[in-house]
């Protein structure tokens, strides 16, 4: 019998009302979240959640702030979740920013989309301090998380979101229903999600509220998880992966998730707290891999180890499972009730897939991009093909693009969690979207006949990293044709046994170096990138640099053929 | 403090230890991904009582980063 696929049996969601209305209604004192407050562990239950959700939503409506654009940046708290949801809920327009970006990128994104109001954290707002004076339109800087200002930032924009909360409350109290009883277009224009680090290079991603809701239900029916797992989110926020599975599809489903409240804490966090599944991208999970074989070979039982997955197998085969007792020490190291992880962002080697699944995690993989808020495909957990990026989600369509013999094409992908359209970008909207609403992913790939995903290759420029994140080469490139020295630069993605590597190509400008040989020129570069890296974060970092004696060959239109260059 | 961050390199790491030079960067000679740095500083501020800013990280390139970074800091605990 032919096998198939049936996605779980989960209501539809209308806004983002619904979903923490319903959250509320059906699993009201659970935790929501578990985070870490000024080094105190604190909890926030699904209906604080809605209560915070709806004081606030008032407060914007009170501070004018309805309908409008509104920047969001800061690390995971569960008040950022309730600002995304509560900004969207008053007519208004979310842009999540990454927190890793530079100053005056963070400002530039906040200019360019005319933010009426910035929601930031204390570290964030620190960082921004030097261009507190460009952010024009800013009317309001919200700071979520502990108030801890600097004397020197006094600026009169500053309020503190839990003061507003109360406001908030205090006018619902006085019976305000100016949010409760507002709503909007569910197909408006509700979030914006950049790119890349700059404004010249990066493009704003266009989200509806339908969109999102569309993909919170997507993935909460296409992952196995329900309401008694426990989660702990890793994943940058402003990530839509993380976004939408690890915080809105998790809540819809009745989860919890502890916030890790910092990258050094990731291990202990998830030893601790012992989750039962976890979102993460390959980046986490190769480190979990190594850490577990340098622990086996440090005790010098690898071949021991080895010898027992073998069996292990086997005897899952004849419906024997011993996995827990069997590695019960290694799976101690993940809290011992990990289950399940779901990795997506970035290809994950098959071995790790398998090293984990004879462990007794099963590892779910999945596919997807921004634009399609982000779920396109994922391995279901009973029915996973080693190599695929899983079946195509429910209710999106899927298919190949002038295929080739092999059956290999352009991805192209139709359906209720693909964008509206790039911010204020209408030749990049008309180039992704075609005119009967397919996007083109930019992913070269195959379908099989049971509607399973398999990429092999990339249309675009794009680097992926392991840790998920898209590398734009055209950003680094901006920065490095800024070098007096560089007179053309182009950046690629050669792949190594150990992952990407993010790889400078360089035309000296020979006028600007002078008379020097080449060891004293590669050196030159090499400090001018050195100094480019410093300003990054570590995934955006170029590690690799090639000179060359000739300038790149152009196009008629004078851009650099990079087909050309591997 | 180089010698002993070297040889934290090779016994957490276990990285080569003809690899570990003062200018070797991190990721690209060693091979460390930024969730193992993350871990090494975590057992830095174990063993050394002292607290790594979260931003600290990124501004770690090569093993003199880290090293200059320490020996900043230490001294000032004593």
């Amino acid at each position: 019998m032919k096998k198939t696929f049936t996605p779980r049996d989960i209501r539809s969601l209308d806004s983002v009302k619904d979903l923490v209305y319903t959250n509320a209604e059906r699993f009201g004192d659970k935790s929501l979240y578990i985070y870490i407050e000024n080094k105190e562990q604190l909890t926030y239950s699904y209906n604080e959640h809605k209560d915070v959700f709806n004081a606030f939503g008032t407060a914007l409506f009170e501070l004018g702030l309805n309908e409008k654009k509104i920047s969001l940046c800061s690390d995971q708290h569960p008040h950022w979740v309730a600002s995304f949801l509560s900004v969207i809920a008053a007519g208004g327009v979310i842009v999540p920013l990454d927190r890793e970006l530079l100053p005056e990128q963070l400002a530039g994104f906040i200019n360019i989309t005319e933010s009426e109001a910035v929601i930031l954290s204390t570290r964030e707002l620190k960082l921004l301090s030097s261009c507190l004076k460009d952010l024009h339109t800013v009317k309001h800087i919200i700071i979520i998380g502990p108030y801890d200002i600097p004397e020197d930032i006094n600026d009169e924009r500053l309020v503190q979101f839990s003061s507003l909360v109360e406001k908030g409350k205090a006018l619902i109290e006085e019976g305000d229903t100016r949010f409760l009883d507002y709503q909007r277009n569910n197909t408006d224009l509700a979030c914006i999600l950049f790119t890349s680090g700059t404004t010249g290079t990066s493009k704003g991603v266009m989200l509806s509220e339908y969109n999102l809701m569309f993909s919170v239900v997507q993935c909460s029916r296409m992952v196995d998880i329900g309401d008694n797992d426990t989660f702990v989110s890793v994943l940058p926020i402003h990530h839509t992966f993380a976004l939408t599975t690890n915080h809105l599809a998790m809540s819809y489903i009745g989860g919890t998730t502890f916030m890790n409240d910092s990258l050094k804490h990731t291990f202990k966090n998830i030893t601790e707290t012992k989750p039962t599944c976890l979102i993460l991208v390959p980046l986490f999970l190769e480190t979990m891999d190594k850490k577990i074989w340098e622990g086996i070979r440090k005790q010098n039982k690898e071949k021991q180890v080895r010898r027992l997955m073998t069996m292990s197998n086997g005897m899952r085969h004849a419906g024997i499972d011993m996995r827990k007792t069997l590695f019960e020490k290694i799976l101690n190291s993940f809290g011992g009730n990990l289950n399940q992880i779901v990795v997506g962002g970035a290809p994950l080697d098959p071995e790790i897939i398998r090293d984990f699944d004879a462990f007794g995690v099963t590892v779910v993989e999945g596919y997807g991009i921004t634009e399609c808020c982000p779920l396109i495909s994922v391995n279901p957990h009973d029915w996973r093909k080693f190599g695929s990026a899983g079946i195509v989600a429910v209710g999106l369509e899927a298919k190949i693009s002038e295929p080739n013999e092999a059956g290999e094409g352009e991805i192209l992908v139709r359906g209720g969690n693909v964008f509206m359209g790039y911010y204020k970008n209408e030749e990049a909207t008309k180039d992704a979207i075609t005119e009967d609403g397919w996007f083109r992913t930019g992913d070269i790939g195959y379908l099989d006949k049971d509607n399973f995903v398999y990429i092999t290759g990339r249309k675009k420029n794009v680097i992926i990293a392991s840790n998920g994140k898209n590398v734009y080469p055209e950003e680094l490139e901006e920065y490095l044709n800024k070098c007096e020295i560089i007179k053309e630069a182009v950046v690629i993605g050669r792949n190594s046994d150990d992952g990407v590597v993010i790889t400078a190509l360089i035309y000296p400008d020979k006028d600007v170096c002078g008379d020097i040989n080449d060891n004293e020129l590669y050196e030159k570069i090499f400090s001018e990138i050195n100094l480019i890296n410093k300003g990054l974060p570590t995934f955006k970092h170029i590690t690799a640099i090639e000179i060359r004696d000739r300038e790149f060959e152009k196009t008629t239109t004078r851009k650099i053929k990079r087909f050309l260059l591997k | 403090m180089y010698e002993e961050f070297r040889q934290l390199l090779i016994e957490k790491l276990e990285i080569e230890p003809d690899l570990i030079k003062p200018e070797a960067q991190l990721a690209n000679d060693l091979g460390i991904n930024s969730l193992e740095l993350a871990d090494l500083v975590l057992y830095c501020e174990d063993k050394y009582d002292i607290e790594i800013d979260d931003d600290a990280l990124q501004g770690f390139i090569t093993v003199n980063d880290v090293v200059e970074y320490l020996s900043g800091i230490i001294p000032e605990k004593e």
